[in-house]
């Protein structure tokens, strides 16, 4: 295999010696035998800005002539190094050569250039070329997105030219001063060819120093598929919003693009061509209130408060918004404000772009004071701008505002930020001595650190647990007074139904209420307002058996008979209404305390 | 004895005489009042090492007061004295943590010194100590949360002892979001005792002072610091005094002479 490769060198070497022989023996012949002329010309006399031609230097008779110097020239430019062609002959047995040096050029300015003589130095005698003129016409040179005009600088341009290139235009390249353009760069790849594009770096982009343009905001870039002759390249573009601020033609230079290959490469460098754009001056009668606005607005004007008060400031809002250059935007043509005092404070404004155009507001607060009372009216105000897309002046205008101003108190109460300015400090010191205290601190103590402070915070503590223990102890007597009360229930219960007869009330009622004072305190049971169920419930859960409960429900039941049907008769004398109430009380005392 | 005229007139003479002697001497000495006053009028009158030498004498003298402290840190510092008037600044500020002019002129002092010590590494407890010590004094956090903490212990007590107490619920309540306030002041000031940085600071008062490896001369300098750095002291030997930065990573010894701390006669 080395060996192989080995012999291909060889063989190499031996053919280009042969050739090399073959070229310098009849040149060296012919160079004997024929004088040295030496002649320019150039591929393209006429050609428009952005343009590219060739000029090609020849020395016929020499094989070694010195490369000629070319100057710089005005509107051309020369692009990269000259490259050379060496050529030697014999016809009809007269031998010759040439040497062609060619030069590339691209045009950049409008007008005639004179490519003076160029001198060419042959064997230590100079040769002249005659001068020739070139002709830079105006026109429009947009690239049109063919593969192979790309401009690379890699050494093999021919591989990259079709698998890559970029690509400069404007959306209208005959706007009107001020009337936004959008330029688009674009950069198509064929990413078949690429497939690991990307992975060895981004593309770093270059763009045009836009002389001559307001420069607005670059939108995000856009990426998509464009098929070419078949082909099919992924497209990235960039475009940036651009407004001309001088009228004539304005040439954008070309922007770049340097791409990362491999490791191995170094990377290829894409130059789009420059753009032509011719700036037209607006139409020149312009209506008086014109203060240089292009695009297309609208105007509006609000008040905060259609009600106010002599001398106290009302705010007026009037806002811009549509589609031209928001951040320059000149300011409206304000009317006189009779009546009112006037006080202006800076704009400020907003934008973006939507759809390759730039939007936006400009936001004027005025504050006015008015100074007499009244129907006043803040007159109306107009905006007047061209409109590029009707080719035309266009006046927007707001509605008068009309305001009832009462009369005021004769005080401004305008806000501190709309007159005057802001204070600046000029100099920093430390702020003044203070005067003599009523009384001076003594140096002394710590509160913190006094033992008496600790003590106190143990005050309340010892406070609090003498309250506890008070508490307690009332606790433990009321609970002794309540359990002696049970102790003497019955006994109570049984005296006072010793005592019933001698009150004359009905024997059904008395016993009753010694019932239920019982079981209040016996039990600590309160039978008032309890149903038949819960008393019964209650009662046996207090250990009261159903068949004593029942008895009590009766008791209560036959007193609310009493009370409240007393037509109804007692077939019952009252002694034995106390005796059976006194075996009801033993029973549920027995029971109970079992 | 028996008194005469004469003998009268001469113990009225006598009492005359002392009365008038006290009285000269009670005259001829200066009250503090006075004697900041003075001061007050030296300082306008632009003699600020006088000032400064009056409200010192002030403070020998067992006062201790906010206004004295900012005064004097304002004679120093027109003096030229930036080590001293921050130092100044700081105990005022100590005193009185809410007084927008000590602020403003311990801030503005800072501004003026050369070394910029940030802050860092100090504990939790020292950032909430911190945190109070802009608001309030010790004094006046233990005597708020003493103050209520009585009123706590007097409404839980009434809670105790009378059960059928009118608006008993709000009563309760009130109870125990002040009982939950005491608690907090409490901690709070026992971070702020426990946690005060001013009591183990420093200041630079020397133009320049080279920090050294050990408390000698014949040890390397490890760093520089300037007039107004403020830093925490650590240990102190025989004429020198170990200075750490906030963080402790620049550690090392400074002349005595060279550092004054911040806590008076520290």
């Amino acid at each position: 295999m080395r060996h192989t490769r080995t012999i291909r060198i060889a063989l190499a070497g031996v053919i280009l010696a042969a050739a090399l022989v073959a070229v310098a023996t009849p040149a060296a012949y012919a160079q004997q035998q024929q004088d040295v002329e030496v002649n320019a010309e150039v591929d393209k006399t006429e050609l428009a800005v952005g343009e590219e031609f060739t000029l090609r230097v020849n020395v016929n008779g020499s094989l070694n002539p010195q490369p000629p110097a070319i100057p710089q020239y005005d509107g051309i430019r020369r692009l990269g190094p000259p490259s050379m062609q060496r050529q030697a002959w014999i016809r009809n047995g007269v031998g010759g050569s040439t040497v062609s040096f060619f030069y590339q050029f691209r045009a950049t300015e409008v007008g005639k250039v004179t490519i003076d003589p160029i001198s060419v130095t042959v064997s230590g005698k100079t040769y002249e070329t005659e001068s020739i003129e070139v002709e830079v016409f105006r026109g429009l040179v947009v690239p049109t997105p063919v593969p192979g005009q790309a401009d690379a600088s890699s050494e093999d341009a021919s591989s990259t030219d079709s698998s890559m290139f970029v690509v400069a235009e404007v959306d209208n390249d005959k706007p009107y001063l001020g009337e936004q353009i959008t330029f688009s760069f674009k950069f198509y790849r064929r990413s078949v060819l690429f497939p690991a594009f990307g992975r060895f770096g981004q593309p770093r982009f270059s763009p045009p120093g836009f002389t001559g343009f307001w420069n607005g905001e670059e939108t995000e870039q856009e990426e998509y598929t464009e098929t070419i002759d078949g082909r099919r390249y992924q497209v990235v573009e960039l475009e940036t919003i651009i407004f001309p601020t001088v009228v004539g033609t304005l040439v954008i230079e070309p922007a770049g693009l340097t791409v990362p290959i491999d490791f191995f490469e170094s990377p290829n460098y894409l130059e789009t061509d420059p753009v032509v754009i011719e700036v037209q001056p607006l139409p020149p009668v312009a209506p008086a209130g014109f203060t240089g606005a292009v695009g297309s607005f609208d105007v509006t004007a609000v008040v905060d408060d259609t009600n106010g008060r002599v001398n106290e400031p009302v705010q007026l809002t009037v806002t811009v918004t549509g589609e031209g250059n928001i951040e320059t935007l000149p300011d409206p043509d304000w009317p006189d404000f009779i009546d009112w005092r006037v006080f202006e404070s800076p704009s400020n404004s907003s934008s973006r772009v939507f759809d390759g155009k730039m939007f936006g507001s400009r936001v004027y607060e005025t504050v006015l004071v008015p100074e007499k009372s009244g129907m006043l009216t803040v007159p109306e105000i107009g905006y007047t701008y061209f409109d590029p897309s009707v080719d035309e002046y266009v006046e927007a205008v707001t509605d008068p505002i009309v305001m009832s101003i009462e009369v005021g108190d004769g005080l401004s109460s305008l806000p501190s930020s709309t007159v005057g300015s802001a204070v600046e400090r000029v100099a920093s010191d430390v702020r003044h001595i203070k005067p003599v205290p009523s009384s001076l601190g003594r140096l002394g103590t710590a509160l913190t650190g006094s033992l008496l402070y600790w003590a106190a915070w143990t005050v309340p503590l010892i406070a609090l647990a003498g309250a506890v223990a008070l508490r307690r102890r009332q606790a433990a007597s009321e609970s002794g007074r309540a359990a002696a009360l049970r102790r003497n229930a019955l006994s109570n219960a049984l005296e006072s139904l010793a005592r019933a007869g001698e009150s004359g009330a009905d024997p059904r009622v008395v016993v009753a209420d010694i019932l239920s004072d019982y079981l209040s305190t016996r039990l600590d049971l309160q039978v008032a307002g309890l149903t038949h169920e819960a008393l019964d419930q209650r009662l046996q859960a207090l250990g009261v058996p159903l068949e004593l409960a029942l008895k009590v429900e009766g008791v209560l039941g036959a007193a609310e008979v009493a009370k409240y049907a007393p037509e109804i008769g007692d077939s019952m004398a009252a002694e034995e209404h106390f005796e059976r109430a006194a075996q009801l009380l033993k029973d549920i005392d027995e029971a109970t305390s079992a | 004895m028996k008194w005469s005229p004469r003998h009268l007139a001469a113990l009225l003479a006598a009492f005359g005489a002392v009365f008038a002697v006290v009285g000269v001497a009670l005259a001829q000495s200066s009250s503090p009042s006075d004697l900041m006053e003075e001061a007050n009028t030296l300082y306008e009158r632009g003699e600020f090492a006088g000032a400064a030498q009056q409200y010192e004498a002030l403070l020998d003298q067992g006062y201790a007061d906010a206004a004295i402290y900012y005064n004097l840190g304002n004679a120093h510092y027109k003096n030229g004295d930036l080590g001293r008037a921050v130092l100044n600044f700081l105990r005022a500020e100590e005193l009185s943590p809410r007084d927008s002019d000590i602020k403003a002129n311990l801030e503005f002092s800072r501004g003026k010194t050369v070394d910029r010590v940030e802050p860092g590494g100090e504990s939790f407890v020292a950032g909430v100590s911190g945190f109070a010590r802009d608001w309030a004094t010790t004094g006046e956090v233990g005597a708020i949360s003493l103050l209520l903490w009585l009123v706590s212990a007097v409404a839980i007590g009434l809670l105790i002892l009378w059960r059928d107490i009118p608006r008993r619920n709000a009563l309760r309540n009130g109870a125990v979001a002040a009982s939950v306030v005491t608690l907090a002041l409490f901690i709070v000031l026992l971070t702020m005792l426990y946690a005060n940085p001013n009591d183990d600071s420093g200041v630079i008062v020397e133009t320049t002072v080279n920090v050294m490896s050990g408390p000698g001369d014949q040890y390397p300098t490890e760093f520089t610091l300037n007039s107004g750095a403020q830093v925490r002291l650590v240990d102190s030997r025989q004429g020198w005094v170990r200075i750490a930065l906030p963080g402790d990573d620049l550690q090392g010894w400074a002349p005595s002479n060279a550092v004054e701390a911040i806590r008076r006669g520290g």
